[in-house]
């Protein structure tokens, strides 16, 4: 296949794709859809992080088909979770909450050595901190990560930004937004990446590489304090107003949601974004981080949240897969309705009476031809899924 | 030349010697008391029958039976022994607790031998007055002891009105003795002829522990919350002038950490926390316990360490932001709050007197808050406006408030080329007022900024001259910190880490834009980095 034309009418592609309301046709979420695609997903198995972390991402990825042609002489961006900040006791926040900087160290020196000729790592910080202070503020040696690949760069994308102008990008099947105004590093690249952590969260019951998507939105258009007509670079708030509940709309100058009338409870809403910003930008490659982890919740500022240790790496080339395929090793059902286990709020509500359930991502996706939740379609490589198998409900419960 | 006579060779001799004995008399007691209350390194040395009647009395049970005869017998001269290599020159003593006279005079002859083999040893004695004791019964010995000073305990409202009493009767008796407070803050503030500044209104400097598995719970900033001192320090210092500031209170089954903790913490900031070694401390100490008699040693050495670098207290706070304290102000206790929350994000601030509220008091700083004194006087105002008029950001309160406020906790106004947040309320809530003021002034604007310091807070101060930083960190958590980050504005040469047990050494400095970054590998409880241009 000409790399060009990769290269090309991935971009492309981007900048142009999009399908009328009419042509939605997304049907029953729970029925596997047939034409949703499928790609192997690979299962690791990692005690820590002091392990050979390169030599086990290489097997995995080998295990899928390998990288080289995938990133070879190209640019790669690599979403990563850093979820907040804080910490628990004597756990740094990658043993519980964040993607750990060895595993994006190890990422980075293997795409560097497969030819990626640049990689950007992708984050939201807060407060107008680069991305690179957020990493310091939790003890990364970022001049390590620098040097891990011959070019590697930070970004914080909760604002503009190195970019020009803000990307739009559109979902084809689109539930709550049809496109997205995103920091340029979104569609100013080749690959993708989604480097998620394998845990539980508060609202919507999971959080693996579709959800990770939720952070690429910036907080000067989808925050709190974004403003009215423009975007607000100096937007320091999140995005509960405008994303998990709508009660208001993103400035004028972004895209509004397609229906203002629909369910705002954020269980109906936040699952739908995350599907729609994953149509908006596709994952090429979507990574798990399940070495160290947590229960009950995305951050420590949830009630009960503590450490886990499942001990598990799962990557692979289709987000949807990758996260059925990690949710099974949660030891929940990937094609759990919307209150079944995983997918209800973890805490009580905050307003008595309150929906407490959540929609499955995954089905969502499926139903507009993302990828496949069919564990018996999808092709699990390595570790099966028994041996890898984690129970975080019954741990979440003690 | 005039006959010798015999008899005015025989006056002279004896001149000779009465002067003789005069000098030395007089040599040894300035020697003894060389050290004043600006110089003494204060402990607490607890001890004698009359200690173990207030014990019983407050039901502070000892937990070792056998400990009950080693406090009884704690002022045996021997005990001395134990602060040699140490620089503590100050003990304070169990001297009068309203007990009966006769417990009362034999604890005081006990401690008159024993003042006098202190002050052998150049070291000061002063006797802990408690609640109930009576001043007539506590003054009346304290010559005759040979005592250096008193100190009130206690927390009503009386204690200043016991340190004027306690004057006027060491007054009469012709005793240089001092009389220092150790009991609430308030009293401070209603004498000003206290000769240190000294409180029991302190906390034990820590992480706090929420949940129930004793793991550090993170709390809603996600930060863990960090019990400290330094605030306190730098109010009475900022207001009390070049007086000494002791912190008085004790620490709850404390680990060596801990003991190190809070020497650290009253000291990043000028202060010193009176030494106050625990029961079983002092019991394995009095058995001559190898592993507590170096324990010992260790604690001696932190204290020598901030000894040694003395010249430390006198460098002056580092800072774009600065505090306006007004202590007669009516939300005392919010104003403390905005001291210890705003150095909890660390921020390195200035404190300003209000009656040191001038021009040159504000230069070379970036924002100023001025929330804890309302109304502001007409000339206050003025000054503080020019201030925001020629680029600085005022924080104030509503008083300052010219118009309808927009939603929200402040609105900021344009005024000149600086700017001015008003708040609606009044005073605002501290928490928010102290995540505000960073995203106010601006991380970019912190003269230094540290990364990975959860559980740690850090003093910044300058040197004379501005040629040296010193950024002194403690860490508040049971754990060494990890690899932390200081950045710096400036351009600094040399980076100098120091600790108290271990020899200082260089450390590379990187450059970060405009600024110079350093890392420092791991601190178990105190690191100070000294960059110099």
């Amino acid at each position: 296949m000409n790399e060009n034309w990769h290269t090309i009418t991935r971009r492309q592609l981007l900048a142009v794709s999009g399908l009328s309301l009419a042509s939605l046709g997304r049907g029953d979420p729970a029925a596997p859809a047939p034409r949703a695609p499928v790609a192997p997903v690979s299962i690791g198995k990692c005690a820590n992080y002091d392990e050979d972390l390169v030599s086990l991402l290489a097997k995995q990825f080998d295990q899928i088909g390998g990288v080289r042609r995938l990133v070879g002489g190209k640019t790669v961006a690599i979403k990563l979770n850093l979820t907040g900040g804080g910490r628990i006791g004597t756990y740094t926040a990658g043993q519980t909450h964040w993607v750990h900087p060895k595993l994006v160290g190890a990422a980075c020196h293997l795409m560097g050595r497969a030819g990626a000729k640049r990689i950007r790592l992708l984050e939201g910080a807060g407060r107008g901190d680069s991305l690179e202070d957020k990493m310091l503020n939790a003890g990364w040696d970022v001049a390590a990560l620098r040097s891990a690949a011959p070019i590697v760069e930070f970004e914080s994308t909760n604002h503009l930004g190195s970019g020009k102008r803000y990307a739009r990008l559109k979902a084809a099947k689109p539930y709550i937004y049809p496109a997205f105004d995103l920091n340029h590093s979104y569609q100013d690249t080749d690959v993708y990446v989604s480097m998620s952590k394998l845990k539980h969260h508060e609202e919507c019951g999971i959080t693996l590489t579709i959800k990770n998507s939720f952070g690429i939105t910036p907080n000067s258009i989808y925050g709190n304090d974004a403003g009215v007509d423009e975007p607000n670079e100096n937007a320091r708030r999140g995005r509960e107003a405008v994303l998990h509940a709508g009660k208001r709309q993103p400035p004028k100058s972004a895209p509004q949601e397609v229906d203002f009338t629909s369910e705002r409870h954020e269980g109906y809403r936040v699952p739908r974004i995350c599907v729609d910003l994953t149509a908006a930008r596709p994952v090429d490659l979507a990574i798990i981080d399940g070495i160290e982890s947590s229960v009950q919740g995305e951050g420590p500022w949830v009630n009960g949240f503590k450490y886990a240790n499942p001990q598990v790496l799962i990557l692979g080339r289709n987000a949807v897969c990758t996260d059925a395929v990690a949710t099974a090793v949660m030891g929940y059902d990937p094609r759990a309705k919307r209150g079944e286990p995983p997918f209800h709020r973890i805490t009580p509500p905050q307003t008595p009476g309150a929906p407490e359930w959540a929609e499955n991502p995954m089905l969502l996706a499926e139903a507009v031809g993302i990828g496949s939740a069919d564990l018996s379609r999808i092709d699990v490589r390595g570790v099966p899924i028994k041996d890898a198998l984690y129970d975080f409900e019954s741990r979440r419960r003690g | 030349m005039a006959p010798i006579v015999m008899g005015d060779l025989r006056l002279r001799r004896t001149l000779f010697q009465v002067a003789g004995v005069l000098v030395l008399l007089l040599s040894t007691i300035l020697l003894a008391r060389a050290a004043g209350p600006d110089c003494w390194v204060p402990a607490r040395w607890q001890g004698g029958p009359l200690e173990m009647l207030r014990r019983a009395g407050s039901k502070q049970v000892l937990a070792d039976p056998a400990r009950a005869g080693i406090l009884r017998d704690w002022y045996n001269p021997r005990t001395l022994d134990l602060l040699e290599n140490t620089p503590v020159n100050c003990l304070l003593v169990t001297w009068s607790t309203g007990a009966k006279a006769d417990v009362e005079s034999e604890q005081h002859k006990l401690l008159a031998a024993y003042t006098r083999a202190a002050h052998q040893r150049r070291i000061a004695v002063v006797g802990l007055v408690y609640p109930g004791a009576d001043p007539a019964r506590a003054a009346a010995p304290v010559v005759e002891a040979g005592l250096d000073g008193l100190v009130i305990k206690g927390d009503s409202a009386g204690g200043p009105q016991i340190a004027r009493e306690l004057r006027r009767l060491l007054r009469e008796k012709n005793s240089s003795a001092v009389v220092i407070a150790l009991g609430v803050r308030d009293w401070l503030l209603s004498d000003a002829d206290w000769p240190v500044l000294g409180t029991s209104g302190a906390v034990m400097p820590r992480v706090r522990v929420f949940s129930e598995s004793d793991s550090v719970t993170a709390t809603p900033t996600t930060e863990p919350w960090i019990d400290s001192n330094t605030w306190l320090v730098r109010s009475l210092r900022a207001w009390g002038g070049e007086r000494p500031v002791w912190l008085g209170h004790r620490l709850g089954n404390p680990s060596e950490a801990d003991y190190a903790r809070a020497i650290a913490d009253a000291a990043v900031a000028g202060g010193r926390w009176v030494l106050a070694p625990d029961d079983a401390l002092l019991a394995s100490l009095w058995r001559g316990q190898p592993e507590a008699l170096a324990t010992w040693r260790r604690i001696g050495a932190c204290l020598n360490f901030y000894e040694q670098h003395a010249e430390w207290r006198g460098f002056t706070p580092a800072g774009s932001l600065g505090i306006i304290q007004d202590h007669a102000g009516k939300h005392a206790a919010m104003a403390d709050e905005n001291l210890n929350l705003i150095a909890r994000r660390r921020i390195p601030y200035r404190v300003i007197e209000r009656a040191d509220l001038t021009a040159a008091a504000l230069q070379g700083l970036q924002a100023v808050l001025a929330v804890s004194f309302a109304p502001p006087t007409e000339q206050e105002r003025k000054l503080l406006a020019a201030f925001a008029e020629g680029g600085g950001l005022l924080v104030a309160g509503p008083s300052w408030n010219s118009g309808t406020l927009a939603e929200g906790d402040y609105a900021v106004k344009k005024l000149g080329a600086g700017r001015i947040a008003v708040y609606k309320q009044d005073p605002p809530d501290p928490e928010a007022l102290s995540k505000d003021i960073l995203d106010l002034l601006g991380n970019e604007n912190l003269p230094v900024r540290l990364f990975n310091v959860a559980g740690m807070l850090a003093h910044v101060t300058a040197g004379p001259g501005g040629r040296r930083l010193l950024v002194q960190l403690v860490n508040y958590a049971t754990e060494p910190s990890g690899l932390i980050t200081v950045r710096a504005a400036g351009e600094y040469h040399r980076a100098r880490l120091f600790s108290t047990d271990a020899p200082p050494a260089d450390l590379k400095i990187n450059k970060s834009g405009e600024r110079i970054e350093v890392s420092v590998t791991k601190v178990a409880v105190y690191a100070a980095l000294l960059l110099e241009k």
